[in-house]
């Protein structure tokens, strides 16, 4: 069925369209609401990387599945986001990288909603909420991080690192006001 | 990018929750997509990528077809009016050689003329004239009107119309001249006939004119009858793989060209043409071949100088042609061969030192019959065998070229000097 919309799109049929942008709109959204600071801005994303999608229906090569294809879009639209709208040289931080002594409290947090984690997320500075979602969520290493949003190894190590301490400090906090 | 092996309770917490998203859908998000898509729509309305190939070859085809259709319609009036030019022209010089030439008296001509034909002007020359004939014989009639000449408006048995009424189809002869009396003093007629160069010269298709003695009949000149001639040409190139508005530096041309002229109207042409061209060209413009980028970074901007080798086959029309000079159209076919490529990349990333900056090489890839070619020019002759032209053209993609894969455009204009071969 999925095919069909998109020999649809390829034409240029509008309600083909609709139909690929409803199909995946929660996968979507559920992306770029991670790399914004608010729902707003990540409608806005969103239909960026859909616009990118339209345009470039043609190229996408129908044997391999859309998702994945649709994701690196998304991501590669929100990576040329973050570079728009944080032009400042993202400063290396000398932080010790912490691997060890994250504690989960695994029974209260399984009931945190997911609009929760994403507020969380979106709490972060851009630079951090960005090296954390392609490190953890996307599963990028730290030298293809670095390449894509044009900083050093170590800085993006950092900002990982700082990232899940802010994100431990908010789960924590949560815990307590529950 | 490689599956995260990190399980670190932090991670794939944030993992799992992530994962769990249920977000509604909102029209609201969907009308603004709309939005966006009607806006795009319309603004590629003129653009050229988003005409499918065959609109394309229609629209060069109807173009084609509208520019020979009326390049045909002026070339019928220029012919037109030089022949009416022409008929007026020989009316007024025999008009002045029966003015100056003879020794008149008034006498009652004007019964006679009239009778011919009511419409004629009084002043109207009369002449015979006999198709077909051309042998280039000097007219030197003797002239002795007799009674019945003169009363059947013929001379010598030959009747005679009006130089506005006589078939002024080349060639033909002049037999006789009747000026206004019936009294006609031989000699002073040939006088007059040579100093009027009222007679028809030799004509063979292939041969030169003797312009001087012959005005005005026809708009024809030598370079018409010349089957062959050479070219060199020279201009700018403006360039650009994405909408014609996006052009970067220009470059160049310059080559030889070769033509066969048919039938004075229409010719064929090929030749060789070097070019250096000059475009940039956005991520999606830029086709690298497979595993050109490092980590999937493609560049924001891609700045390319390419020499390239063009073989052009067009057909040429001439359309309207002047006394000295004449415009003319052209369309075809050129094959390019990609001799140097130069490319230098531009990224977004401020850290570009593990990234591919620029690629450079002699690719040598062959693209027969890749751009349309049109255009339309002005020749002037500088002399009998020489002519200068100045000719705008476009070049239109139908196929991609280079290591870039890129639907190349190129306008410009070419000055060029023309040696025709008799």
């Amino acid at each position: 069925m999925e095919q069909a919309i998109i020999k649809g799109c390829i034409k240029h049929k509008r309600e083909s369209q609709k139909r690929l942008y409803k199909l995946h709109y929660a996968y979507g959204m559920s992306i770029t609401l991670r790399y914004s600071n608010s729902r707003d801005e990540a409608a806005q994303l969103f239909n960026d990387a859909f616009m990118k999608v339209f345009t470039n229906i043609k190229t996408y090569d129908t044997s391999k599945p859309f998702k994945p294809w649709l994701r690196k879009i998304i991501v590669n639209t929100s990576i040329n986001h973050f570079h728009k709208t944080n032009t400042k040289k993202i400063r290396l931080q000398n932080l010790e990288l912490k691997t060890d002594g994250i504690r989960i409290e695994e029974t209260i947090t399984s009931g945190m909603a997911y609009d929760e984690i994403i507020e969380m997320v979106q709490k972060l500075t851009p630079a951090y909420r960005t090296v954390f979602n392609l490190y953890v969520i996307e599963g990028y290493k730290h030298r293809e991080i670095a390449d894509m949003l044009g900083i050093s190894i170590g800085s993006s190590k950092s900002n990982l690192a700082k990232a899940k301490q802010n994100l431990q400090t908010m789960l924590e906090h949560n815990l307590l006001n529950k | 990018m490689a599956p995260n092996k990190h399980n670190e309770p932090l991670e794939q917490f944030f993992r799992d929750k992530t994962s769990e998203f249920d977000i509604p859908f909102n029209e609201a998000d969907w009308d603004a997509m709309e939005q966006r898509l009607d806006e795009a729509q319309n603004a590629a309305f003129f653009s050229w990528n988003t005409i499918p190939m065959r609109m394309r070859y229609a629209a060069a085809a109807v173009l084609l077809f509208v520019l020979a259709g009326l390049g045909f319609v002026i070339y019928q009036n220029f012919y037109r009016i030089n022949k009416l030019e022409s008929q007026l022209s020989q009316q007024q010089i025999a008009q002045n050689e029966g003015n100056s030439g003879m020794n008149q008296k008034n006498s009652s001509n004007t019964k006679t003329e009239n009778n011919f034909n009511g419409d004629i002007n009084h002043n109207t020359p009369l002449i015979a004239s006999q198709k077909n004939q051309t042998n280039g014989k000097k007219v030197s009639p003797s002239l002795s009107t007799s009674n019945d000449d003169q009363q059947n408006n013929t001379f010598r048995g030959t009747t005679l119309f009006s130089a506005s009424e006589a078939d002024m189809d080349f060639p033909y002869k002049i037999t006789a001249i009747k000026a206004s009396t019936k009294m006609v003093n031989p000699s002073k007629l040939e006088t007059n006939l040579k100093a009027s160069n009222l007679y028809v010269p030799t004509v063979t298709n292939g041969s030169k004119r003797n312009e001087t003695n012959y005005r005005g009949i026809t708009n024809k000149t030598y370079k018409e009858t010349s089957a062959l001639s050479l070219g060199i040409m020279a201009g700018p190139d403006l360039s650009t793989v994405g909408s014609l508005s996006q052009f970067y530096t220009p470059g160049y041309k310059i080559g030889a060209l070769a033509e066969y002229n048919f039938n004075g109207k229409f010719s064929i042409s090929t030749g060789v043409i070097y070019s250096n061209v000059n475009y940039t060209a956005n991520g999606s413009q830029y086709n690298a071949p497979s595993g050109n980028w490092k980590y999937g970074i493609t560049p924001l901007q891609t700045e390319a100088a390419c020499a390239i080798l063009s073989i052009p086959l067009r057909f040429k029309f001439n359309f309207a042609q002047l006394n000295s000079s004449r415009f003319y159209m052209t369309a075809g076919v050129s094959s390019y061969i990609m001799l140097n490529e130069t490319y230098a990349f531009d990224y977004k990333q401020q850290d570009t030192s593990h990234l591919l900056k620029s690629w450079s090489g002699h690719t040598g890839t062959k693209h027969w019959l890749s751009n349309l070619t049109f255009s339309l020019g002005y020749e002037f002759d500088l002399n009998e065998t020489i002519g200068l032209r100045i000719e705008p053209y476009l070049n239109i993609p139908v196929k991609r070229v280079g290591r870039a894969n890129v639907k190349l455009f190129s306008t410009g204009t070419l000055i060029s000097i023309n040696y025709h071969f008799n």
